[in-house]
């Protein structure tokens, strides 16, 4: 099998992985230096990989396209960088989801409305804290996935927007 | 005698008194909300009442539901738990009227101690020394800041029915003082239906350190020594210890002293807390009385190995303290994290979800008291408190060795846990070192930075890209995973594993 190149964002670091072999085995080259790696055990969300000669345990679930992954000890949030995560906003519908889990108390736009840049969209509360929802650029509503009193989770879809 | 005992709590704090109760042989009694029909201590007990309704106000803050709930499965006592009704004089007097036992204190000492201004002028008259105060609504306004320069500034405004920091302002200039007061009574007003205001003199940089006491029927009382609680954020505490090392045997026995006067003074029934604020030159001040058991109360059990719960039932059916204070021993160091659903990095943002994985950490010394386990739903109704972990050892350098270790084995999956950043408070040089004050997050705010020593993000992104077979330029990947070994936890299958 070829070489297959992924790009994560770790917070502020960004870490670029090239593997060589199958997903069980093979070598893998991290900037300037090469492991070799072998997955000794896997299961639904956990599992043992040998990264030269030392054993790790690691424990993973994942929301959305982040990667929620505990390692040896270390908790690590991995989002996979590289055209599909940084085009977004360039595509011609934008998912406007909830940024923490809450209530909807408001939407203040209807199907089919023209919006400008920031023009708020939805009011949420959470945890006696309200939080708006604004447009990140203009467009129109297309498609309203919420309604008062609804209670929503992080990354549940609010507003599906449109150029 | 207690024959059966219905907690009126939810999460770890009523797992943990269920497992007193079935200790003594006393039948158990869980109530619940609608989305807590599948929670732990919901599933821990022998019989489970709803209380229908979602919200606290609703289910856990409802007395009538739950004197229904009693009166149906035939509780003689009830168990207020922390938070909630615990420290409502209502409720304790409710409970009397339907003939039930409350497992704390006296109501009339309930409702004396809640209100900051009365308990203050109680124990000022018992000789325990407490802030210079000043009680606004006896201020002429023109006189308010001549009186509040007696005081002195730096100063803080605090509501008389406060609590968890809301209804307080820290004023360090006069020409700030009336703004603050406004804004403070606005939310005191919401918060607690009473808007009246203190002044009292605002001590920098201060500890908390707090007695546990306990009182029986007789007018005994003792105090089973000290927490050390001086790490809060948000004016909640996150990391609690005993022994303090702010505390000399000889400012020990002071304190002990004064935490004993507060409980006489009052007659005190049950268990309880004088909370002080403690200067860095050694002079401490009544903060105030916490008439319940405490969040914080597993580290007394592990230094002086008395279960509180089984005191607090003993003296509850009238029975003398068990405790005799010629015995009473601190033993070897304890040190409590409580473990929260939030995400430090986002101002301690609460977070719901499920729990997709929950690995809790065993061994030596270690004790967790939690009320979730995996596939647990954790809602954005109650607090975001998950579990405690406690640990145990001689001395508070081996203590602190075994919370790192504890913290380290522990994994949380399916929303943000602040585990990780309480481990690098506990090894924060001057964490270890003893110096600590409330304000120690703020002073040190590396501890919120990630990345922490011995992480490698290079190994994660190596697993990472294992885990997800799509390739970073958005082509997925042409070889479907096969896992060389699909079990649900291989761990039970590869035998003894020990970290590198």
């Amino acid at each position: 099998m070829s070489a297959r190149t992924f790009v994560w964002t770790l917070g502020p670091n960004s870490v670029t992985v090239t593997l060589s072999g199958t997903p069980e085995q093979g070598t893998v080259r991290i900037g300037e230096r090469n492991y070799r790696f072998r997955i000794l055990a896997r299961g639904t969300n956990s599992g043992l990989i040998e990264i030269n000669d030392r054993r790790l345990r690691f424990y993973w679930t994942q929301r959305q396209r982040t990667v929620y992954l505990w390692l040896n000890g270390f908790y690590y949030e991995l989002m996979p960088a590289g055209p599909r995560g940084a085009t977004v906003s360039s595509e011609p519908t934008q998912q406007m989801t909830a940024p923490m889990p809450g209530t909807v108390v408001r939407v203040a736009v209807a199907k089919g409305d023209r919006v400008v840049m920031n023009q708020p969209l939805v009011i949420m509360e959470s945890m006696k804290m309200e939080s708006v929802l604004r447009a990140p650029k203009d467009g129109s509503v297309a498609e309203i996935k919420c309604k008062p009193g609804d209670v929503v989770e992080m990354g549940s879809v609010l507003v599906i927007l449109e150029a | 005698m207690i024959r059966k005992v219905l907690v009126a709590n939810r999460g770890e704090i009523a797992v943990r008194i269920f497992q007193t109760l079935k200790e003594m042989g006393i039948a158990t009694v869980a109530v619940y909300s609608d989305p807590d029909a599948d929670a732990v201590h919901t599933i821990t007990a022998d019989e489970a009442h709803r209380l229908e309704g979602t919200t606290a106000a609703e289910t856990y803050l409802n007395i009538k539901k739950i004197l229904q709930a009693a009166a149906r499965c035939g509780a003689d006592a009830i168990h207020p738990g922390y938070g909630f009704l615990s420290e409502n004089a209502s409720f304790a007097d409710a409970c009397e009227q339907g003939g039930l036992i409350f497992i704390g204190p006296k109501a009339e000492t309930i409702r004396r101690m809640g209100d900051k201004i009365e308990s203050k002028r109680i124990m000022q008259a018992a000789g325990v020394p407490t802030l210079p105060a000043l009680l606004i609504a006896d201020v002429a306004a023109q006189e308010l800041n001549k009186k509040a320069d007696a005081i002195g500034f730096p100063l803080l405004v605090k509501a008389a029915s406060g609590g968890g920091g809301k209804g307080m302002r820290l004023v360090r200039d006069a020409s700030e003082l009336a703004l603050a007061i406004e804004s403070a009574q606005r939310e005191a007003e919401k918060a607690f239906g009473d808007a009246r205001m203190f002044l009292e003199k605002y001590i920098e940089n201060p500890r908390h350190v707090e007695f546990q006491i306990f009182g029986d029927r007789m007018g005994h009382v003792a105090h089973l020594f000290e927490r050390e609680c001086s790490i809060q954020r948000r004016h909640q505490k996150i990391i609690e210890e005993t022994p303090s090392v702010a505390l000399t045997p000889a400012l020990r026995a002071r304190m002990a002293q004064a935490a004993v006067d507060a409980a006489s003074t009052v007659g005190y029934q049950n268990a309880g807390t004088v909370e002080f604020i403690l200067a860095s030159d050694g002079s401490f001040y009544f903060l105030e009385m916490n008439t319940r058991l405490q969040v914080e109360h597993p580290i007394t059990e592990l230094v002086t190995g008395h279960d509180l719960v089984r005191e607090q039932i003993r003296v509850a059916q009238g029975e003398p303290l068990s405790l005799d204070p010629a015995t009473l021993r601190q033993t070897g160091h304890a040190i409590e994290c409580r473990i929260y659903a939030e995400d430090p990095s986002q101002q301690f943002r609460p977070d719901s979800g499920r729990v997709v994985v929950y690995e809790p950490p065993r061994g030596p010394g270690v004790r967790l008291d939690s009320g979730i386990r995996q596939g647990s739903e954790v809602s954005i109704y109650y607090d975001p408190m998950l579990a405690k972990l406690a640990v145990w050892a001689l001395d508070r350098p081996a203590a602190l060795a075994r919370m790192r270790r504890a913290l380290s084995e522990f994994v949380i999956l399916g929303l943000a846990n602040n585990i990780e950043f309480l481990r690098n408070v506990i090894i924060h040089p001057a964490f270890e070192r003893g110096e600590i004050n409330t304000e120690f997050l703020s002073t040190h705010p590396e501890v919120f930075n990630g990345q922490p020593e011995g992480s490698s993000a290079e190994a994660a992104a190596l697993v990472a890209s294992l885990l997800i077979q799509e390739d970073g330029t958005g082509r997925g990947s042409a070889q479907k995973p096969k896992p060389v070994a699909v079990t649900r936890d291989p761990w039970h299958e590869l035998g003894p594993w020990s970290n590198a």
